[in-house]
């Protein structure tokens, strides 16, 4: 059973342990910047090309989409509820939380798949044969639409990752309901990556198809 | 634990809200309004989940502080974008920025 | 009798220094790092200003010549100015100057050296093999389209050291939050600290833009998509939104740490207490915030908004002030100073004079109208080598010289000290002040040849270079032969004030015996004794 060490730098556990979750909120922050270029770009060529990006959203698989967004909405609350055991020192059922974590990212994933071999099928990729060819500016959104979708699942696998080591910590017998702040660091980044999806979202399926 | 679950079933009624909204024809108030229920979710997570309001004070300050950036990028690099003179030129793919 | 140990004995294998958490050994492993990098640039720039010896440019091809201003601009920038004094004195110093054992995530530091030799390695390979021809600022549809150069991989390799950024920015800015010794009050740090926090702000705000940027040049590149590309309805001039949103703040982030550097030299050979503590603190987040609104006026002629490039332009004018705030803050630290000559200080000096004349060119670029004649000309080369080279460079040297004795336990030769910091001025401003008269007189930059009656200027611009490149050579030779020979210096050589002086000269590993509390507001010359070694 590992002590939580504390480094020399730290007066004690909670200066470490408030630092830790200061260090992970200012990381946040520069992911604000990241995904918010490629925003920057959406916004500047949805106002050149409305007629494309409207045409491009409402191919957009608003099943698959709004599926994954609930996936994705539940496995925040499942970590979330995983802190929770961690602070009541129930770390049996901190682990499960993760397992079901994990177990909600790999179903998003396997949809986006499924989505993206649609996406294939009905040639929404521009490149020769485009579908939506005809549609000035169809193509910048596929553009924005791989590139957004791909780095969100890129930032979702390194979540999965994150959730394994900690359940991987957890069963070593690494937490105490005193010391986990590991567990809150990868529940904010978790988190994170969720609220990126509840903006990309409704930017991929939803605005445009009205009426 | 009560408090997370309630807050997970408003958001998925939320989510079920926006998605059916997306359906009405409310031209050009789809964007601020599916934004504005984004954000409504957002927030329920970064106050149920990641616990900003009891955070350490920094920590609010640099999520807002990256926020603020963004905005920057957003609205000063827009200007060029909202003042251009834009010539049509035959024949090629060209904005319809300025023909309403 | 035996020494003492120190950061530098405490363990001698290879796996305690390339796996070590100390910020200390990371400190030089990234100046060993950052030393072959600027003379890897340095040699690309000596071939650059051989080619431009005669106006056919003889020496090298067209496509030879745009290989080596490409090399010599990426490495110097993204591979040298953005990192070296944040990840040299920086990761050095400023746990000793706060009071701290370490920085506040010590394995995330030992990462981002990673992250910066691997991102470097990947561009080294695109530059050397094949290159890369479209300019540092890899502008579209040139880099996207047309470029027969290995842009990708160039990209990949700055992306990657993108991250290691980001990373020693983050470290820094929470380390001063949150480990400050007892005592220290944000008003009672080390100016230096103020600069290296107001850096830290903008690797953190602007990378994550760089690093999209990239992204979205080489899906363009790759995959053809159109983002950039105007055929395909494109904007050519969004890439170049998207970069210099990064890029102009990048400046400040080379040049932030360099003022911080010069308080400290000034206040320490001058022996005074700083003029106007407060302002230079504010004006360094001044800069920072200031710097992120200005980008545009890079873009006056690229084909951008009137008025957007007047916005642009009042605020470039805006963000001078606060730069020349220092320069009058520095000069009423000097007034009645009791000033020493020492290496240090001859930089420091050296920097206030270069790095006004650069950022009064600046204001001529900023100017609308001024811009449009000398945009893209030697105007714009000379003005940011006045800066990054005159100023930037000269402070790191400073820095280096000034620290030497606390990082190494040595003290360097002074006479030869004081002999390479004049002949890298004299060489410096031989090399670049042509450069403004050729720019002003029509020669453009980035081109391998020129018009015969730049002639002249151009054989003295690489006359000045070949000073300089000795005269960069010089500190090299004798800092390394002070390692071995150099006579061993005391806890507090300069007799300055400051809590990195108050321990032993190379310090233990873990910093201090005891961490001090602080109880005296900075620079309050004569600083108390020193009161223990390590």
């Amino acid at each position: 059973m590992a002590e939580t060490q504390v480094g020399m730098q730290y007066e004690d556990l909670r200066h470490q342990s408030d630092t830790a979750l200061i260090g992970m909120w200012l990381f946040l922050a520069t992911e604000i910047l990241f995904f918010g270029a490629l925003l920057f770009t959406y916004m500047i060529y949805r106002l050149w090309y409305p007629d494309g990006f409207i045409a491009a959203v409402r191919h957009a698989n608003i099943l698959i989409g709004t599926l994954n967004t609930a996936v994705l909405l539940t496995s925040s609350f499942t970590l979330t509820a995983g802190l929770l055991y961690a602070k009541a020192g129930d770390m049996r059922r901190l682990i499960y939380s993760c397992v079901a974590t994990i177990g909600l990212g790999l179903l998003f994933m396997a949809l986006k798949a499924l989505e993206y071999a649609e996406d294939f099928r009905e040639r929404l990729v521009p490149g020769t044969n485009f579908a939506l060819a005809d549609h000035d500016g169809a193509r910048i959104f596929y553009l924005f639409y791989y590139t957004a979708t791909g780095v969100h699942l890129v930032h979702l696998a390194i979540g999965i990752g994150l959730v394994l080591y900690i359940a991987r910590r957890a069963r070593r017998g690494d937490f105490t309901a005193q010391a986990h702040t590991p567990v809150e660091v990868v529940g904010l980044y978790w988190s994170f990556v969720d609220i990126v999806w509840l903006f990309l979202y409704p930017l991929i399926y939803l605005v445009g198809r009205g009426g | 634990m009560r408090p997370l679950i309630l807050s997970w079933a408003g958001l998925l009624m939320l989510l079920a809200l926006t998605a059916g909204l997306a359906y009405l024809p409310l031209g050009a108030a789809e964007m601020p309004v599916a934004l504005a229920i984004a954000v409504a979710m957002a927030v329920t997570i970064m106050l149920v989940c990641m616990k900003v309001a009891t955070a350490p004070r920094l920590a609010t300050i640099f999520a807002v502080g990256g926020l603020c950036w963004f905005l920057v990028l957003l609205s000063l690099g827009s200007v060029d974008y909202h003042t251009r003179t834009t010539l049509p030129v035959a024949g090629a793919i060209r904005p319809n920025w300025n023909e309403q | 009798m035996s020494e003492p140990v120190n950061y530098l004995t405490n363990g001698w294998t290879i796996r305690s220094w390339l796996l070590t958490h100390d910020h200390k050994r990371i400190a030089l492993l990234y100046l060993v790092s950052i030393t072959g990098f600027f003379f890897l640039g340095g040699a690309a720039a000596a071939l650059i200003r051989l080619n431009l010896l005669t106006p056919e440019g003889a020496l090298v091809s067209a496509e030879t010549y745009n290989r080596l201003f490409t090399m010599h601009g990426i490495i110097m920038v993204w591979f040298f100015l953005v990192p070296a004094v944040p990840v040299t004195l920086g990761n050095f110093i400023v746990p000793l100057m706060i009071g701290a054992r370490d920085l506040a995530f010590p394995r995330l530091n030992l990462l981002s050296w990673y992250l910066f030799m691997i991102g470097g390695l990947v561009a080294l390979y695109a530059l050397f093999v094949g290159g890369v021809d479209t300019g540092w600022t890899l502008y579209t549809p040139l880099s996207t389209n047309y470029s027969k150069g290995h842009v990708v991989a160039a990209v990949v390799g700055i992306f990657i050291s993108g991250f290691s950024s980001i990373a020693t920015g983050l470290n820094f800015m929470v380390t001063i939050h949150r480990l400050r010794a007892p005592g220290m009050t944000w008003f009672r740090m080390p100016l230096f600290l103020w600069s290296l926090y107001a850096t830290s702000v903008i690797l953190v705000l602007a990378t994550p833009v760089l690093a999209m940027t990239l992204i979205l040049l080489s899906l363009e590149r790759l995959f053809g998509i159109g983002v950039f590309d105007p055929a395909l309805g494109g904007d050519p001039l969004l890439f170049q939104h998207l970069f210099w949103f990064y890029s102009h703040p990048a400046v400040y982030i080379m040049i932030l740490p360099g003022m911080g550097i010069v308080t400290e030299i000034v206040t320490t050979f001058a022996r005074k207490k700083v003029f106007g503590y407060k302002f230079i603190a504010w004006a360094s987040i001044a800069i920072a915030v200031i710097g992120f609104f200005v980008w545009g006026h890079h873009m006056f002629v690229a084909g951008q908004s009137l008025y957007a490039s007047l916005v642009f332009s009042i605020l470039s004018y805006l963000v001078a002030v606060p730069s020349a705030i220092k320069v009058f803050n520095w000069l009423g630290t000097l007034h009645k100073g009791t000033i020493r000559f020492d290496a240090p200080m001859l930089y420091a000096l050296g920097f206030i004079g270069l790095f006004t004349i650069g950022g009064l060119t600046g204001l001529f670029l900023a100017s609308l109208a001024v811009d449009v004649h000398v945009t893209q000309t030697y105007f714009v080369v000379a003005h940011f080598h006045y800066i990054m080279v005159g100023g930037m460079v000269s402070a790191f040297f400073g820095g280096l010289h000034y620290w030497w004795p606390k990082i190494t336990g040595r003290i360097y030769p002074e006479m030869w000290g004081r002999v390479a910091a004049i002949l890298i001025f004299f060489g410096f401003n031989l090399t670049f002040f042509p450069q403004f008269i050729l720019g002003y007189l029509g020669m453009p930059r980035r081109y391998h040849s020129y018009a015969p009656e730049f002639q002249i200027l151009n054989i003295l611009s690489t006359a000045g270079s070949t000073i300089l490149a000795a005269a960069y050579l010089l500190p090299l030779a004798y800092l390394t032969w002070s390692l071995f020979w150099g006579e061993r210096a005391s806890a507090n050589p300069w007799r300055a004030t400051g809590l990195e002086w108050r321990t032993a000269s190379p310090p233990p590993t873990e910093n201090f015996a005891e961490i001090p509390v602080v109880t005296e507001e900075a620079y309050e010359y004569p600083p108390p004794e020193v009161a223990q070694h390590g």
